[in-house]
């Protein structure tokens, strides 16, 4: 019965996600619009990759973008089509300018890679906690950056690599971002992920009842390093060009935050923050360009440059000044519970 | 409580679609006139660190534009500019915005690695790709493949103005260099590049190299570094935050050694008030400061600057705006009108010599940028610019 009601936590996220790709579809929306609804569920799968490790363990991490970054460039490099690499890419590895991947092997490519890397510097990584953690997932975000933006062996360096398959439509996206949040749900529902929360709550009672800490905190990193991996895969087939700079800093903090928004405590949280975080990214960004009648009408001028980077900043001040856990309070989603309810007011009545 | 949370998460959720669609449905337009205009879709950054070369170089255009609609447009359509400001953060968004719109040509930021996701946008719909300003040979098939065709910039390639660059500090008896190179962009690293291919083939010598990355917080050592250094000349080519600390950075610390940037150093925005700035040297399109030896530039900096509230423009970026515009209606005008982009892009690659505002253009099925225009050697000293002289690049520089 707890687990038949459990899995009904799984219909929110899900109901959401759908409601967004559905939405995005539909004849209202033009295709630029479109476009902020396919990067909408792009940031789900992000967040929600990085709420896998954050959420369960509580320790935070800022180098998540890190996965997110080997995935894209994973994806991106090996989608090239190999006639354009040598004037595109010029410095590859002869193995990676000499073969292309399709989408599915791309995006597969970009879990494992991710997923590896993630295993690889978890392993020492997880020995910490606080804000130790913190800073050395902060420390591999700087490496894995600058070894992206400099080494042409492994992609364009410097340079913005051009010409990569824009594969993630609206299905791709909403697709990717749910079953990202079915892989999360999974998890979190697994005994792997209950001693690994057991471990957040409390860390010596958990050692106490036989709970490996580092083992079950590697598991979460590296499962959400390989979510990120395939996250930056859609994310790399949705933009059709890449730079280092795209997954660094400013998406760090941009997922960090919708996270914290959302709920850091709750999966529905994640899925929540991603959406609200991005629907106010992409309104205020329509109405700087002058693309919301309202607004026009109301300033007599379309909003000012720059307003959509103090307007997310002020609204995820205010959400956390007002709900300091979250929009959705750490919770996980729950139907209103109506049948109780009536029975309720049929036993006060009698 | 559990349920309050519960709503106000759905209310959340509900508000993401109902401001998406609402959005959306402000943004039709209306398709309605008999003979439409011809739709510059421009996908510019004129809030954020490429604003000073991207603002002159769209009043530019539309100032071009008006005039052309006032001779009666091109075949009786007129030319309507539309923007989007993408603060180099949302460059497709911006692109599929103003495909919406109706855009039929496609315009882009001034650097080929910023402008990358919307010109990629713009010509996989098969729209000519116009970027007033990116100085590099990447604006075209190089970079963008086949499709890439489509794709021309306005700017000086980068063999061109490094040769530029060293051609100048050769000539003036400086024999030994000092280069800086900034790695953020490409553009950079190509000028830095190939200063010292043109700089070592006619006789000069490198005598210290040194790397930063802009918005790294990398300069210092490069300052460091620099400054005990005896050179004749210090080849700094860069833009945004590292020029300020770097040009007062040496002179605070005693060296004097002239200072000569590309065309990403035009302007006072940065200047440092103590120490000002002295015996810094760049090449540009053209003077901002009314001191031009062209006329017809200098009455450009004068209509650019009405139309922009009284400020001067930021960089000589207006000049390949102006020439955008005129190779535009010419390229229409050979097409008989028609605006699709394989058509245009095939007359720009007929342009031999063709004759724009700010001189002579020429571009092949490969090259894609413009070379062989006549820069202007500025001098900056004690926060004072001055025109120096003409410079046209004698052979273009290479790395082999």
């Amino acid at each position: 019965m707890t687990d038949r009601r459990g899995s009904l936590e799984l219909i929110g996220p899900v109901l959401a996600l759908a409601l967004a790709g559905i939405v995005g579809s539909t004849g209202f929306v033009d295709p630029a619009l479109e476009n902020e609804f396919k990067g909408a569920l792009v940031s789900v799968a992000i967040v929600v990759a990085l709420y896998v490790f954050v959420g369960n363990s509580g320790v935070v991490s800022f180098g998540h973008v890190s996965f997110v970054a080997v995935g894209a460039f994973a994806a991106g490099v090996m989608t090239v089509p190999v006639a354009l690499k040598p004037t595109i890419t010029p410095g590859l590895f002869a193995f990676l300018g000499e073969h292309s991947v399709g989408n599915l092997a791309s995006l597969a490519l970009a879990a494992v890679l991710g997923g590896l890397f993630a295993l690889v510097v978890g392993i020492p990584l997880m020995r910490l906690s606080g804000l130790a953690a913190g800073i050395a997932t902060f420390a591999v975000l700087g490496v894995t950056y600058n070894i992206l933006n400099n080494w042409e062996k492994i992609g364009p360096g410097p340079l913005t690599l051009t010409t990569i398959p824009e594969t993630t439509g609206l299905l791709q996206a909403t697709i990717g971002a749910i079953a990202v949040v079915a892989v999360a749900f999974a998890y979190q529902r697994s005994r792997y992920g209950r001693k690994l929360r057991a471990s957040r709550e409390d860390p010596a009672a958990a050692r106490a009842a036989g709970i490996d800490i580092h083992r079950e905190r590697l598991w979460a990193f590296a499962l959400s390093g390989a979510l990120s991996g395939l996250a930056g895969g859609l994310l790399v087939h949705l933009a059709g060009t890449l730079q280092a700079r795209d997954v660094y800093l400013d998406l760090t903090f941009l997922t960090l935050a919708m996270l914290v928004v959302g709920g850091v405590g709750s999966l529905w949280g994640a899925v929540v923050g991603a959406l609200a975080v991005s629907a106010l990214d992409s309104f205020l960004l329509r109405a700087e360009s002058g693309e919301v009648g309202f607004v026009d009408d109301l300033l007599g001028k379309p909003l000012w440059g720059g307003s959509r980077l103090v307007g997310v900043a002020l609204f995820m001040a205010v959400v956390l000044v007002f709900l300091p856990q979250g929009l959705t309070r750490g919770r996980e989603f729950h139907l209103p519970r109506l049948g109780r309810r009536r029975a309720v007011a049929q036993e006060s009545s009698a | 409580m559990r349920r309050t949370g519960t709503w106000v998460a759905l209310g959340a959720a509900l508000t993401v679609a109902i401001s998406m669609t609402a959005t959306a449905a402000s943004g039709a337009i209306s398709r309605s006139e008999a003979k439409k205009p011809i739709i510059i879709g421009a996908a510019m950054d004129l809030t954020a660190n490429m604003a000073p070369y991207d603002t002159p170089a769209l009043y530019a255009v539309q100032l071009a534009a008006t005039k052309i609609n006032a001779q009666g447009g091109i075949g009786g359509r007129r030319l309507q500019v539309n923007v989007c400001n993408h603060q180099l953060k949302n460059q497709k968004t911006c692109a599929l915005q103003l495909i919406q719109q109706g855009a039929v040509i496609g315009m882009v930021t001034c650097d080929v690695e910023f402008a990358a996701p919307a010109v990629q946008e713009f010509i996989n719909r098969g729209m000519l790709t116009l970027a007033p300003c990116i100085g590099t040979d990447q604006m075209g098939p190089k970079r963008f493949g086949p499709q890439g065709r489509l794709a021309f910039t306005f700017g000086n390639i980068a063999q061109d103005e490094a040769a530029a660059m060293a051609e100048y500090a050769y000539g003036r008896g400086w024999r030994r260099a000092v280069i800086v190179k900034d790695n953020l962009l490409a553009y950079f690293q190509n000028v830095a590049d190939l200063f010292k291919a043109r700089f070592t083939e006619l006789g000069g010598t490198i005598v210290q190299e040194e790397g930063f990355s802009s918005f790294s917080n990398t300069i210092q050592n490069a300052i460091s570094k620099v400054a005990p250094t005896r050179a004749d000349v210090i080849a700094f080519p860069t833009a945004f935050d590292g020029l300020a600390p770097f040009v007062g950075g040496l002179r605070a610390l005693g060296n004097d050694t002239p200072i000569i940037n590309s065309w990403g150093g035009d302007g006072n925005y940065w200047w440092p008030q103590n120490p000002p700035v002295r015996n810094y040297y760049y090449v540009t399109y053209g003077s901002i400061y009314g001191d031009d030896p062209k006329s017809a530039v200098n009455r450009l900096v004068r209509e650019v600057t009405a139309i922009n509230k009284g400020e001067t423009p930021a960089t000589g970026s207006f000049i390949p705006g102006a020439d955008l515009v005129d190779a535009l209606v010419a390229a229409i005008k050979g097409a008989k009108g028609s605006t699709r982009g394989k058509v245009l892009a095939a007359q720009l690659e007929k342009f031999k010599g063709f004759q724009a505002t700010s001189g002579k253009i020429t571009y092949s099925k490969t090259v894609h940028g413009v070379t062989g225009r006549a820069y202007r050697v500025m001098v900056v000293n004690n926060n004072q610019a001055k025109f120096l002289r003409f410079w046209k690049t004698k052979k273009l520089a290479s790395t082999g």
